[in-house]
């Protein structure tokens, strides 16, 4: 379900007009709900994070008036926010957060104080384009329980000395009825979720890590034509075991035939010491430059053919594959 | 070109500050105390840098000169860096400034005779004799040369003490100002490589593999000692019928006598910078590479993978008669 979020009940009003009340910050209805958050940073924190957890909330938008600090932005303009960053009385909070789906322009500073001096107004300036008291803490919201947001912003004033608190506020039904006009104009949101990606239909059975390689192999060769499975699988004579195992295998070739080649040639390298009965285990990440030996001994031939294996192999035709050294 | 441009007030009347203010387009400048007042204090998304890039004039403070870790340069003489920037204007899919500042904004430091002085200092030590000073660690050394205009101090610099040598690493064709210079022996002008394919798929808005093998061919007639950075590599198919292509090129136009060096280096991340290797760049070809989280905790191929990558490249370097002592690897433990 979408939440649209505005900080003033007087912002609100033309979007609650048809919602059906929850308390005193909360309505709901079919196309959204709706959360007066009041205004600043730490009041976002404290509610929001509640209703999106009760109200299983997928999607976040807020709308709002804004302060210009930028001449390329006019009074009564609505601007899609890029980059939101934050300000905590003198110290500019690091982390940034930056909406995936937007089309932003212009990004947007949230300070804890209203910016009523041009001194704070030109500290603003040096990072964004708009200030607010609001947004960073939605987006942070947002990013902390991975939902896609929106922020969109009316420009209300030229931030500095020049805002007139008492006239924003008698101001309020228009900027409410004209951020509620462009929401309805900007419906399309609903289409900018993000789908889930859908499971990759195989023929045959596959163990769950099994599949997620599969997926995460497709996906690496999105770039290249690759047959389908069922291709892939004609004329082979498989069990039913065997398939996922051929089938990553084969996908991995074709990311990285080097690694096949390695694995292979390593596998002739140590061929007469598993002839000889042992079990030899190598760095299957062909990282680690060592291998060992695994034998169950039960007799004296046993032992004798693990003498002779081991008086042939040379560590040497090991240490050459791991150093490059490779017949392709 | 820019958005903002901050100077800090103490570089006003500086005349490599006015030299950049002459040559550039921006929108609005500001002044400020101090760059690290607003630069790298915000998380800034990398690919800004494409249509809100802010530029910073700047004294750099501390220390200038930073020795190189080992297997950074050529020779078993010491080598070193010296900061004369932050950030690059080309975009690069695998660069590890990525993760490295928080900010794609640029910095151009203006304090070069104090680089200098530092450079001066450390030659002076019986240790350094020999030593490298490397420009391009965290910027193209010569990208904006024309714009930043320091090159000339350096060389002069350089000339005068023909004990140490100085290596400009770059991407960069803009050769007008190298061309004005006249060649020492201990100035190298070292250019990153790659395969043509590799170049155009990975190197956003950078001079073309072919046009760098121009601005060689020009460096080369005019007498200049060339390094050469095939890094990183980077696997792709028909791999080896690239590399040998791009250097059979490069062997037509720079004899092994005209080489200073080749360095070969695999692709390789920290953890942070692949993180935003794959967040800024989901769909290209190189995070859906073969990579293994390595021992080190860095994000690359596995050993027997690099290995190969790198004999192979060293391989046609040595079949295209290049000499076996001047090529190293880069970076490369093993």
């Amino acid at each position: 379900m979408k939440l649209i979020c505005i900080a003033h009940r007087g912002e609100a009003q033309a979007f609650i007009k048809n919602l059906t009340v929850v308390d005193k910050n909360f309505y709901i209805g079919d196309d959204y709900h709706l959360l007066i958050t009041g205004e600043g940073i730490l009041n976002v924190l404290t509610k929001l994070p509640y209703y999106i957890a009760k109200y299983e909330i997928d999607f976040i938008i807020n709308f709002g008036i804004a302060g210009s600090l930028s001449d390329k932005l006019h009074l009564d303009e609505i601007v899609e926010i890029r980059t939101n960053y934050g300000i905590d009385n003198e110290s500019i909070l690091y982390q940034s957060y930056t909406s995936e789906i937007n089309e932003g322009k212009f990004d947007i500073i949230s300070t804890n104080s209203r910016v009523l001096n041009d001194e704070y107004a030109k500290k603003c300036r040096a990072f964004a384009h708009i200030v607010d008291r609001e947004a960073w803490a939605i987006a942070k919201i947002a990013n902390e329980y991975k939902l896609q947001y929106s922020i969109y912003k009316m420009i209300s004033d030229l931030a500095g000395s020049e805002t007139n608190c008492f006239d924003l506020k008698n101001k309020a039904q228009y900027f409410s009825e004209s951020l509620y006009d462009f929401y309805l104009k900007q419906n399309q949101l609903d289409d900018n979720q993000i789908d889930l990606m859908e499971e990759i239909p195989l023929p045959f059975h596959a163990s769950f890590t099994q599949r997620k390689k599969i997926e995460s192999l497709i996906e690496k060769l999105k770039h290249k034509k690759i047959e389908s499975i069922e291709t892939i699988l004609k004329d082979q004579k498989l069990s039913v075991k065997q398939k996922p195992q051929f089938i990553i295998s084969y996908l991995e070739n074709l990311i990285n035939p080097i690694n096949t080649k390695i694995h292979e040639q390593l596998k002739m390298t140590f061929l007469p010491l598993e002839k000889s009965g042992a079990i030899v285990q190598y760095d299957s990440k062909l990282d680690k430059k060592h291998f060992s030996l695994k034998m169950d001994i039960n007799s004296q031939t046993n032992l004798d053919k693990l003498k002779q294996s081991l008086s042939e192999f040379s560590f040497e035709s090991f240490e050459n594959i791991m150093n490059g050294k490779l017949d392709v | 070109m820019f958005k903002k441009v901050f100077i800090e007030e103490s570089e006003i009347n500086n005349i490599y500050a006015k030299h950049i203010l002459s040559k550039i387009k921006f929108e609005e400048i500001i002044e400020i105390d101090r760059y690290e007042d607003i630069w790298g204090k915000v998380k800034k998304p990398y690919l800004q840098k494409r249509e809100n890039l802010n530029l910073f004039i700047a004294k750099k403070k501390g220390q200038l000169v930073k020795e190189a870790p080992s297997a950074y340069g050529h020779g078993s003489e010491k080598h070193f860096y010296y900061i004369h920037a932050y950030n690059c204007i080309y975009e690069c899919q695998y660069c590890y400034l990525q993760g490295y500042f928080s900010t794609p904004d640029l910095v151009y430091f203006t304090n070069h005779e104090e680089i200098l002085d530092e450079i001066k200092n450390l030659s002076k030590i019986p240790e350094n004799k020999g030593a490298w000073f490397h420009a391009g660690e965290y910027s193209d050394s010569l990208s904006l040369s024309h714009i930043t205009n320091e090159l000339p101090l350096y060389f002069d610099f350089f000339r005068k003490n023909p004990g140490i040598n100085l290596e400009l690493r770059t991407k960069s064709v803009n050769t007008t100002l190298l061309l004005n210079e006249t060649p020492t022996d201990n100035i190298f002008i070292s250019f990153t490589l790659s395969s043509e394919k590799s170049g155009k798929n990975f190197d956003l808005k950078c001079p073309s593999v072919k046009a760098r093998l121009n601005a060689i061919d020009k460096l080369v007639k005019h007498g200049y000692k060339i390094g050469i950075h095939f890094d990183p590599i980077i696997y792709q198919d028909n791999f080896i019928e690239q590399y040998k292509e791009v250097i059979k090129m490069l062997s037509n136009i720079l004899p092994d006598k005209h080489l200073g060096y080749i360095s070969l280096g695999v692709v390789r991340y920290t953890k942070d910078v692949y993180r935003e290797v794959e967040k800024n760049y989901p769909d290209s070809t190189i995070v859906s590479q073969d990579y293994i989280k390595s021992f080190d905790g860095k994000v690359r191929y596995n050993l027997a993978m690099r290995m190969w990558l790198l004999n192979s490249v060293k391989s046609l370097c040595l079949n295209s008669g290049y000499s076996d002592s001047k090529i190293y690897l880069c970076m490369e433990e093993n």
